[in-house]
């Protein structure tokens, strides 16, 4: 069943179909949620949240958009919300507590953990803003056009965003990476020197 | 870095697999093909972009999916069983405070507008006992001359000044009390049809009491100003 369906009859207020466009959308808005609020309890609970009210605003979803959009932005303004709260990022996911899959070898999983550790505190420090509109493109694959009806604005003002959003994260990540170089060259300087 | 260069950079994440157009790609190409700088920034773009595609966000488990849509149904079906509010009944406080608020102004600026201007309303009110005062003294000899037996000696005709044709002033000069009319009646007259008219036109006063008495005209003062 499509979603334009779905959605005709979650709107009549039938709770199986819009369980059904849970089910089908659940995990991208828990990776969304996760990805903003690095943090998985707090993102289990804003896709919730997020859920609930797409649900509840559904009647007035006049489906000039997609589905996965509108939730899309619903979710992520549920995240700006709980962000702005909060005044900060929170802990960074632990990759060590998720399920690691793809890697052959202890030493593949050793590069692949310092990779991982590397990306995701170099996602930290990006804005959320920033940080959302990577998760979309790279991600969800969202076309520009997508991200401008997800975030506001232009598809121009997207590009632009994605573009300063890989730029920073390349500045970020080439900053780690010169770190560790700077670690590993002189570690009892380093260890005397504070890290940021 | 030149301008050229800023100018390619800003397109350097959609390349080489993203939403470019074909005379952007062939630019940017040929510029890459010459420029090294721009070459080992498209390079760290790029290796961030795969680094970032190479570590997506692991998905938990299939009992962690269990418990998120059990907790979910719980939420939904009670959000679902509560009635929905109708829609007049949400928009009840903007249809009640609207007219309030627009009273409220109303009888806010009319309160301020009279206190802004202290003198003007005491002058408005005076003109226009003035020019009521002959009206109602109108009404009065017509009710007493349909009471009486005889008719009244007829007033004296009085000096008029700037009245219109098919009117006259007339002024009665009998002493108050008696059968007559008091100094302060002053009528309209109109010649051409006989009838009392009500709405008077202009009003001179200097032109009234010029043919009046000084006794008459201190009682015209003294009932002025006891009505002011």
């Amino acid at each position: 069943m499509t979603d334009p369906h779905l959605v005709a009859r979650a709107q009549e207020g039938d709770l199986p179909a819009f369980e059904e466009l849970v089910k089908k959308y659940q995990r991208e808005i828990y990776g969304l949620a996760c990805r903003l609020v690095m943090d998985q309890e707090e993102a289990k609970d804003l896709t919730q949240q997020a859920f609930l009210q797409a649900f509840i605003h559904i009647r007035g979803f006049r489906q000039q958009s997609q589905f996965r959009t509108w939730l899309f932005r619903i979710a992520i303004n549920q995240c700006y919300n709980f962000l702005k709260s909060k005044k900060k990022f929170g802990d960074p996911v632990d990759p060590q507590e998720m399920q690691i899959v793809g890697e052959d070898s202890p030493e593949e999983d050793l590069l692949a953990e310092q990779d991982r550790q590397r990306l995701y505190e170099a996602l930290e420090k990006l804005p959320p803003k920033q940080r959302a509109v990577i998760t979309l493109k790279l991600e969800q694959g969202l076309s520009y056009q997508e991200i401008s009806q997800v975030l506001g604005g232009t598809s121009g003002a997207a590009r632009v965003n994605y573009c300063q959003a890989l730029k920073t994260l390349k500045k970020y990540l080439k900053s780690e990476d010169e770190h560790e170089m700077a670690v590993r060259s002189f570690p009892k300087v380093a260890a005397r020197l504070p890290r940021r | 870095m030149k301008w050229r260069c800023v100018l390619f950079q800003r397109w350097l994440p959609d390349y080489p697999d993203g939403e470019l157009s074909p005379f952007w790609r062939r630019r940017l190409e040929a510029h890459l093909r010459v420029c090294a700088g721009c070459r080992q920034e498209s390079a760290e773009i790029q290796e961030a972009a795969q680094i970032y595609r190479r570590h997506p966000l692991p998905m938990p488990e299939a009992d962690f999916w269990e418990a998120f849509n059990r907790e979910l149904h719980q939420k939904l079906a009670q959000v679902n069983q509560a009635p929905a509010q109708p829609r007049w009944r949400r928009k009840l406080p903007y249809l009640v405070g609207a007219p309030a608020l627009a009273v409220l102004l109303v009888f806010i600026s009319s309160y301020l507008v009279n206190q802004q201007l202290p003198g003007k309303a005491p002058r408005q009110m005076a003109e226009r006992q003035k020019q009521e005062q002959p009206l109602e003294a109108a009404r009065q000899p017509v009710l007493e001359l349909a009471k009486e037996p005889a008719p009244a000696p007829a007033p004296e005709m009085g000096r008029f000044r700037e009245a219109e044709a098919d009117q006259v002033l007339m002024v009665h000069q009998k002493a108050p009390g008696a059968n007559g009319v008091d100094p302060e009646q002053i009528l309209y007259v109109g010649l051409n049809d006989g009838l009392w008219q009500e709405d008077v036109p202009s009003w001179d006063v200097e032109a009234v009491i010029a043919d009046l008495s000084p006794q008459e005209r201190q009682t015209l003062v003294e009932n002025l100003s006891s009505r002011r």
